[in-house]
């Protein structure tokens, strides 16, 4: 490798290291870099890259998919998920203990987040499921895998990310998350089977009986959250909205079930704008750093120069994703999603490319070894927020979530192993 | 020094106020959008294009508040390592640096705005929109950032909490 991109990964890695906010930390890699090897004029390219950065028409919609997250938090949408899919599972090996699964994975469909999924599921089913004697491991555990779906399954915030950074379909994102983001819940679901069936006695004596009556009766709880999926899509279907527009269509409709629900009061429409901005104004900030840094790498030639060093390592195709899988568990461990896509795009992408993946191929992979960094210590937000919810410790979570984090592993595998798994509906679309 | 403190905050909470109807129109001219195309057939060509204004503004004025809430993302990894008096040290430190950074970024933004105030640049979209009052806007966002940082660092300095507990906790580190 270079010296140039040596002294640049050294100046990155020591401004992260010495605990700078990444956004800045990437911004001021790129100063430093562009000031220490190129006379050029820094302060006109970092003014510039930040207002085209933020300006992206993509990024609108990520405000929105926190906003319509926030307002949902705080409506009963997941008290009616659990109230309406309880009748149905008492069939399936380890009974309500799937309600996470099902639950998240229909919330993530209208959420773009892994840690708001499981807030707004975990909240109702981890208290409902203690009450009724389910193994604290097995309800965190279920909730911690199931929670990442948020990112999986569009809308997705990480998808809307690597979308601006890859500069890749953000649609074609979308339509190629959905059937992963399917299948990973059923492998979820057969994880609590597996681990039922090995140990009995994570679920509670099977007591609770549902006639038909009650099953179909308990439907009527889908209404909000189907007809809320159901506006999404049937606006981007019929051609009403794009699927940029769909955010604030879905914003609208998140107000409308917030108000119906009694949940709209001027208290939690403020809580959840501020929480919005909070939370786009942090991802903002990287996304500023990180579209700055690319830059300033492209102009110092740090891929190339990285591409240079890993081509006589000969990985090949499979071996290089290989490596990169344990490069994202490494940095996941101490980084959130975010923050590792970001840090590492810049000179993965190009690799990935060369190496004949397709980006929007790479880019669910990415989402799915970045769940895995929702949970697994010390940082994983979605284990932050479970941790909280069931009063628990970080250790106890990331204990709890270790078998839905070895599926997620084996989930990768299979996905580059058989990548029309991702590839067939976004193929569908083109 | 505790006025100058507590001026930083209400300036940012200020900002996270405007950041947070910025969002309402945000959504208020997609939807108008959205609402005009399929009933009346006609497209407002500004509608998008100053969303996207507008996201900019929501995204760097909700940056000091968003710091002041310990909601911006950091490796504490090394930090943590240390006892506790080394720890504030180098914390001081780093935010030191990080307030150079926020300085050298609110510059370049507050530089792009000031040369689109006097060339009058406009977006070359059909709207012709004058940009620098976004920009303006956008840069402000960078300073409140740069003001909080500084907080941050006088609040080390005379160990106080730097940061305040959100009461909007979990949901508002939602990535």
């Amino acid at each position: 490798m270079t010296t140039t991109s040596l002294v640049v990964l050294g100046i990155l890695l020591l401004l992260l290291g010495s605990g700078i906010w990444i956004g800045l930390a990437l911004m001021g890699t790129g100063v430093l870099g562009l000031l220490i090897f190129r006379n050029m004029p820094v302060d006109v390219l970092l003014g510039q890259i930040a207002w085209n950065t933020s300006t992206i028409t993509e990024l609108v919609t990520l405000p929105l998919f926190v906003l319509m997250a926030e307002i949902l938090f705080r409506t009963r949408l997941a008290a009616s998920l659990f109230d309406a899919l309880a009748p149905w599972i008492t069939w399936i090996p380890g009974r309500l203990a799937h309600i996470n699964v099902i639950a998240c994975t229909m919330f993530a469909a209208v959420s773009g987040s892994s840690a708001a999924t499981a807030a707004t599921i975990g909240r109702i089913t981890i208290g409902e499921l203690l009450r009724r004697g389910y193994s604290k491991s097995l309800a965190m555990g279920s909730l911690a895998g199931a929670g990442t779906l948020g990112f999986l399954i569009p809308p997705s915030i990480v998808m809307v990310v690597y979308s601006v950074l890859a500069q890749v379909s953000l649609l074609d994102l979308f339509l190629a998350g959905i059937i992963p983001g399917i299948l990973l819940a059923a492998c979820f679901s057969l994880t609590i089977v597996g681990l039922v069936w090995w140990k009995p006695e994570l679920v509670p004596p099977d007591t609770e009986r549902f006639t038909w009556a009650q099953r179909i009766e308990s439907l009527k709880h889908l209404l909000p959250l189907t007809s809320l999926i159901g506006v999404i899509i049937g606006s981007m279907i019929f051609g009403w909205a794009t699927p940029n527009e769909a955010a604030a269509v879905g914003v609208a409709g998140a107000l409308v079930l917030a108000a119906f629900s009694g949940g709209l009061t001027v208290p939690n429409l403020r809580a959840a704008l501020t929480g919005a901005v909070a939370t786009s104004s942090m991802i903002a900030l990287i996304l500023i750093g990180a579209g700055f840094v690319s830059t300033a790498m492209s102009y110092l030639g740090v891929p190339q120069a990285v591409a240079n060093a890993v081509a006589p390592l000969q990985l090949g195709p499979l071996g290089l994703i290989a490596m990169l899988l344990v490069l994202y568990l490494i940095l996941g461990t101490a980084l959130d999603g975010i923050s590792c896509i970001v840090l590492t795009l810049p000179i993965v992408l190009p690799l990935v490319k060369a190496a004949g993946f397709d980006p929007v191929w790479f880019g669910i992979f990415l989402v799915v070894t970045v769940e895995m960094a929702e949970v697994t210590p010390p940082v994983g937000f979605c284990m932050f927020v479970i941790q909280g919810l069931a009063e628990s410790t970080t250790g106890e979570v990331a204990k709890a979530a270790l078998p839905f984090f070895l599926v997620m592993v084996l989930f990768s595998g299979l996905i580059v192993a058989f990548p029309s798994i991702v590839m067939w509906l976004p193929g569908l679309g083109r | 020094m505790r006025s100058l403190l507590a001026a930083i905050d209400r300036l940012c909470a200020l900002g996270g106020a405007l950041a947070c109807a910025c969002l309402v129109v945000v959504v208020g001219l997609v939807l108008t959008e959205v609402i005009c195309r399929k009933f009346f057939g006609l497209s407002l060509d500004f509608a998008w294009e100053w969303a996207t204004y507008l996201t900019a503004v929501t995204f760097t004025l909700g940056m000091g508040r968003a710091l002041r809430f310990g909601q911006h993302v950091r490796v504490r990894m090394l930090l943590d390592l240390l006892a506790p008096r080394q720890a504030r040290i180098a914390d001081a430190v780093s935010v030191a640096i990080a307030l150079l950074l926020a300085l050298v970024f609110t510059w370049a933004i507050g530089h792009l705005a000031w040369v689109s105030r006097i060339d009058g640049t406009r977006s070359f979209l059909p709207s012709n929109t004058l940009l620098w009052p976004f920009q303006m806007a956008f840069a402000a966002g960078g300073a409140l950032l740069a003001l909080q940082l500084l907080a941050y660092l006088l609040r080390l300095i005379t160990n106080e909490a730097p940061e305040q507990a959100s009461a909007n906790a979990p949901l508002e580190r939602v990535d």
